[in-house]
């Protein structure tokens, strides 16, 4: 059973709060200021229009749930709505000041006021409704008079999702569960849960350097949605995120029903995994870094230990851990890099009427570190000659749900089905294009190839699909990506830094640099590639897409010239019609349902919550699972090369045939594999 | 390598179309002449430019080059200082343009008179770039030449000026410098278009640039494919074939590298790089819980690993041996064709 984590979660930006050392934050006003002026690729005028975005954006930073601040608290701020753009270049902290002020007097009364609440059972037979804003763009604050409804309300709708839990059973025939816990239990962990996050914002000389980092992320997304402040540490975590070189335990956590921290997973190969002392399940209870105290975990929240162990100055650590039986076991782990199987790119070979090549690209991860980075591409390309020695008729790349990362590596990707020439272009801010090549002459695979996109696939993997479709090179399939056309680079705030590994803790400022074209001159920016042929909505079920996004840049057009030779024509007209055919009998109308605004009504009576889910998730079902064919047009397999590899012991083959069996039930990959036999036999039509 | 590279930017020179003498008394034959004898002073320095690419050493080579620039340079600055024969200006501003033209394209300025950004985008590499905008230069001087010519024989014909139809000396061996150096340029072309290929192959290699290698093999295959194919179009000098035959060479070489050679070295690469992955895991365990299938695995895997090793050192040695020898040859039968038919000239 795979257990659908808390959808309403982990829409929004996550946070991560860092014990940030007592350098001055505030120092770094000015040089964002700077950095933005010099580097950003639509610079904003520092004026007071400006002030009145940021101001915006920190108060939904600092309270994006609207449970901190009421109306009169709001109005109370408002005194700064103008005067940010002064604050900043005077570096003065006033608004940060009183921002600590108001939070002095209200959290004592909000942890009141949750206990008050959650001390008494909820109706959920009372048919009332919730509205949520899963981007936490919302400015929605209410009035002190009707703060304790309002709070009333949606503690409830905490409750709520934490009680009713979703399940899918993978294995067998999808139909959506709901598993109820009892609501006693799930009132004390989101009082947990709430307190927990109260208590961030206790009078402490943290919170003010919280808020100021608040106050500079806010500036970053006044300009744009994708520029941003780091913090050292959030940056190494930044760096981490996209490289497949990252130091680490090899497990995963997350919060269990109770509110305790468990072991998700673990990483094959990787330091847990060798250890032979953890699995899954295992509670985390204490973590004691080598010449460091022992640190209890029972009151911290999943974000928090995450950001703890991911900590890049401690590699060494003693882990205390539950397991299942009721015994305590320490184990000591040190860190390592990660290149175990489930990092890297696999090949596998889909044996039906053709032979399909299939890779998943989950990101486009390089080597920071590197002047010449090897990353994904060339992971890709390997498998490809894997590939190509089992005769493979076409392959698959599957990029739904690739967030995109190393731009190069998608110039890289891109050379493997393409001779050479342009990919893509760019402009900076003086608006003067260049263009992106692909710097290898020659491909490594040059027969029919489909790739899989989704609502949640952008940025290098726009860039990538773009230049398929254009090249006439792909056909594209799945849905409407989500349409970024834009670069960032990271700056350090401290011109003297020469990148994260400097010592002094400085902070950085990832800024959007460059706007992107593809090689015909237009720009997918907010607007997503559109596929070839769409297989409906599919696994994201909050959608959600760059032009919902808060000063989202407009990127237009380019006048500049590409000179790249398109091939011929693909039958897409004919392959739109097959899959038509076959498809029309499958999709209702259930992939309707999927949200498409960033704010949804959430019921709090039961039963209607109840339809709700269902309804949300009958998109991912209509057209992942239960659309699925039980018996699929192909079975799957490694690649002779790697199957050696993968047989060698029980444990790399369990991944394995888990891995085959999930691509099996995958409707996408499913109609995927007809729409590139149709194009197979279509083009070998003599 | 270096001293043929010079041979290579060798760009035509209009031929010195007739001999001119002085004639005493007609002032429209002495404006001519004027022009024409600086051009003649041109011709001579690019002649025994050429003569020391193909008979000297490369710093002789470089020294005659310098002297063209400078003969050239002044051979402008004197006849853009000339007046208009009687109010008419035409003969002397072309020949100022085509002389600025042929400076630039020699000191290789070509920025000045090409859109070098739209070439390098039209390319794939640097290298590319580079032949493309000598053609587009070389075009450019031949454009700017037979505008003189025409510019000449209107001032010849509106002047009433009597020519002698005969070739001199100079003119026949740049003539046939010119033809030679075509003929060189084409095969050499051919040539090099591969030997990058497989320089960027051999890069990648070192890198363990999969994508890199495995497409540029896949390049290698096919420039070297596409340049026996051209070789076949192209009609030798003077029916002697040694340049062609030594291309062919090189490019045999070439094709059965890329298309049969390196892809089993390819491959051994990935499977070494499996049996690292293998190793770790293996390792990892501790020697007692090692079971008995996945010891002999481990034994099997090892052992397929020397012997393939083994074939794999075998054929990079046999390629390393093969690829200097036909580069070698190459050099000396280059060396020989240039010194065999560009006429000595001091």
């Amino acid at each position: 059973m795979r257990k659908m984590r808390i959808i309403l979660a982990i829409a929004g930006t996550l946070i991560f709060w860092v014990n940030i050392t007592s350098q001055s934050v505030v120092s770094d006003y000015s040089k964002a200021i700077n950095i933005i002026k010099k580097y950003h690729v639509n610079p904003p005028e520092v004026n007071d229009s400006l002030s009145k975005k940021i101001f915006a954006k920190y108060v939904q930073l600092v309270d994006p749930e609207n449970i901190l601040f009421t109306l009169e608290n709001i109005d109370e701020l408002k005194t700064f709505e103008y005067k940010i753009d002064d604050e900043l270049i005077s570096q003065s902290t006033e608004i940060i000041k009183l921002t600590q002020q108001i939070l002095n007097a209200r959290i004592p009364v909000i942890e009141q006021k949750t206990q008050k609440i959650l001390n008494e059972p909820f109706d959920f037979g009372i048919d009332e409704e919730i509205v949520i804003n899963f981007l936490n763009n919302s400015n929605s604050f209410v009035s002190s008079k009707e703060y304790d409804n309002w709070l009333k309300k949606w503690l409830k709708s905490q409750v709520l999702l934490a009680m009713a839990m979703p399940e899918i059973d993978d294995s067998v025939k999808h139909t959506i569960t709901i598993k109820y816990k009892d609501q006693e239990i799930a009132r004390k962990q989101v009082q947990k849960k709430v307190l927990r996050k109260l208590k961030n914002w206790q009078n402490t000389p943290e919170t003010a350097e919280k808020l100021t980092v608040l106050l500079l992320k806010a500036l970053a997304l006044s300009c744009d949605p994708h520029s941003d402040y780091f913090t050292y540490k959030e940056l190494k975590q930044f760096e981490e995120a996209l490289s497949a070189e990252n130091m680490s335990f090899g497990f995963y956590i997350e919060e269990n029903m109770q509110g305790d921290i468990e072991i998700a997973g673990l990483v094959p190969g990787g330091p847990a995994w060798k250890s032979n002392q953890l699995n899954d399940g295992d509670v985390l209870l204490s973590i004691k870094w080598q010449n460091e105290q022992e640190l209890e975990i029972t009151e911290a929240g999943q974000e928090n230990i995450d950001e703890i162990l991911r900590r890049p100055d401690k590699t060494k650590a003693i882990l205390k851990v539950k397991k299942k039986n009721g015994t305590i076991v320490s184990v000591e782990l040190l860190k390592a890099k990660l290149t175990a199987e489930e990092n890297i790119v696999k090949g596998y070979v889909l044996k039906g009427i053709k032979r399909i090549g299939y890779i998943s690209l989950p990101d486009f991860y390089t080597e920071f570190e590197n002047m010449a980075p090897i990353g994904c591409a060339n992971d890709v390309a390997k498998e490809i000659i894997k590939l190509n020695k089992e005769n493979i008729d076409g392959i698959i790349i599957d990029l739904r749900d690739n967030g995109g990362g190393s731009m190069k590596e998608a110039l890289d990707l891109a050379g493997i089905f393409i001779d050479y020439g342009p990919v893509a272009m760019t402009s900076d801010k003086t608006g003067k294009a260049f263009i992106l090549k692909d710097l290898n002459r020659g491909s490594i695979y040059t027969g029919p190839l489909l790739v899989l996109i989704n609502g949640q696939s952008a940025s290098a993997s726009e860039v990538f699909a773009a230049a398929m479709q254009d090249y006439n090179r792909a056909i594209i399939v799945g849905e409407q990506s989500f349409g970024k056309a834009t670069s960032q680079i990271v700056i350090p705030c401290d011109s003297t830094e020469k990148g994260s590994n400097s010592k002094n803790k400085s902070g950085f400022f990832k800024v959007t640099v460059s706007k992107i074209y593809n090689v015909k001159g237009s720009s997918h920016q907010q607007s997503g590639i559109k596929p070839d042929i769409e297989t409906g909505i599919s696994g994201n079920i909050l959608f959600y897409n760059e032009s919902m996004l808060d000063n989202s840049i407009i990127v237009g057009t380019t006048s500049k010239q590409s000179f790249y030779k398109p091939l011929p024509q693909l039958p897409v007209e004919e392959l739109k019609q097959k899959s038509a055919e076959r498809t029309k009998q499958n999709i209702g109308t259930g992939s309707e349902q999927t949200i498409k605004n960033s704010e949804i009504i959430m019921p709090l009576q039961l039963e209607e919550y109840e339809k709700f889910l269902k309804t949300i998730y009958s998109g991912k079902y209509q057209t992942t699972s239960s659309l699925a064919s039980e018996k699929p047009e192909f079975t799957v397999t490694s690649n002779a090369f790697d199957s050696k590899l993968i047989n060698f012991n029980v444990d790399t083959r369990e991944i394995f045939e888990t891995y085959c069996k999930y691509i099996q039930n995958d409707y996408q990959v499913q109609e995927a594999f007809n729409i590139i036999t149709d194009y197979i036999e279509i083009t070998q039509k003599p | 390598m270096k001293k043929l590279f010079f041979s290579i930017l060798l760009i035509s020179l209009m031929a010195v179309q007739t001999d001119i003498k002085a004639q005493s008394g007609n002032e429209a034959y002495n404006y001519y002449y004027t022009i024409g004898i600086e051009h003649t002073k041109i011709a001579d320095d690019y002649m025994k430019y050429a003569s020391s690419v193909a008979h000297g050493s490369a710093r002789k080579a470089e020294k005659k080059r310098v002297d063209l620039l400078i003969t050239i340079a002044q051979a402008k600055e004197k006849v853009s200082r000339m007046q208009c024969y009687n109010g008419d200006c035409a003969l002397r501003d072309s020949a100022v343009s085509y002389l600025n033209i042929y400076f630039l394209v020699l000191n290789q300025d070509y920025e000045k008179i090409l859109n070098l950004e739209e070439i390098a985008e039209q390319s794939y590499d640097m290298m590319e770039a580079y032949f493309l905008a000598q053609d587009m230069a070389a075009a450019k001087v031949e454009e700017a030449g037979k505008r003189l010519e025409k510019t000449e024989d209107e001032f010849i014909a509106k002047n009433n000026i009597k020519l002698t139809e005969q070739k001199s000396e100079l003119s026949k061996k740049i003539e046939q410098t010119n033809k030679v150096n075509e003929h060189y340029r084409k095969v050499y072309l051919i040539y090099f278009k591969s030997y990058k290929q497989e320089a960027y192959l051999l890069d990648a290699l070192t890198r363990k640039d999969y994508s890199s290698a495995e497409q540029n093999r896949n390049a290698l295959e096919q420039t070297a494919t596409e340049g026996l194919s051209a070789l076949d179009t192209i009609t030798p000098y003077k029916s002697d074939r040694s340049l062609m035959m030594a291309c062919k060479k090189s490019l045999d070489f070439y094709k059965r590298e890329a298309a049969e050679k390196m892809k089993p070295c390819i491959e051994f690469m990935l499977l070494a790089d499996n049996f690292e992955k293998m190793q770790k895991t293996f390792e990892a365990k501790d020697p007692m819980e090692r079971t008995k299938a996945e010891v002999d695995e481990y034994n099997k895997a090892v052992k397929e690993l020397n012997t393939k090793s083994t074939s794999f050192n075998n054929t990079f040695n046999y390629l390393n041996q093969n690829r200097e020898s036909t580069v070698k040859y190459w050099n000396e039968v280059s060396q020989m064709y240039l010194e065999k038919y560009i006429p000595k000239y001091k």
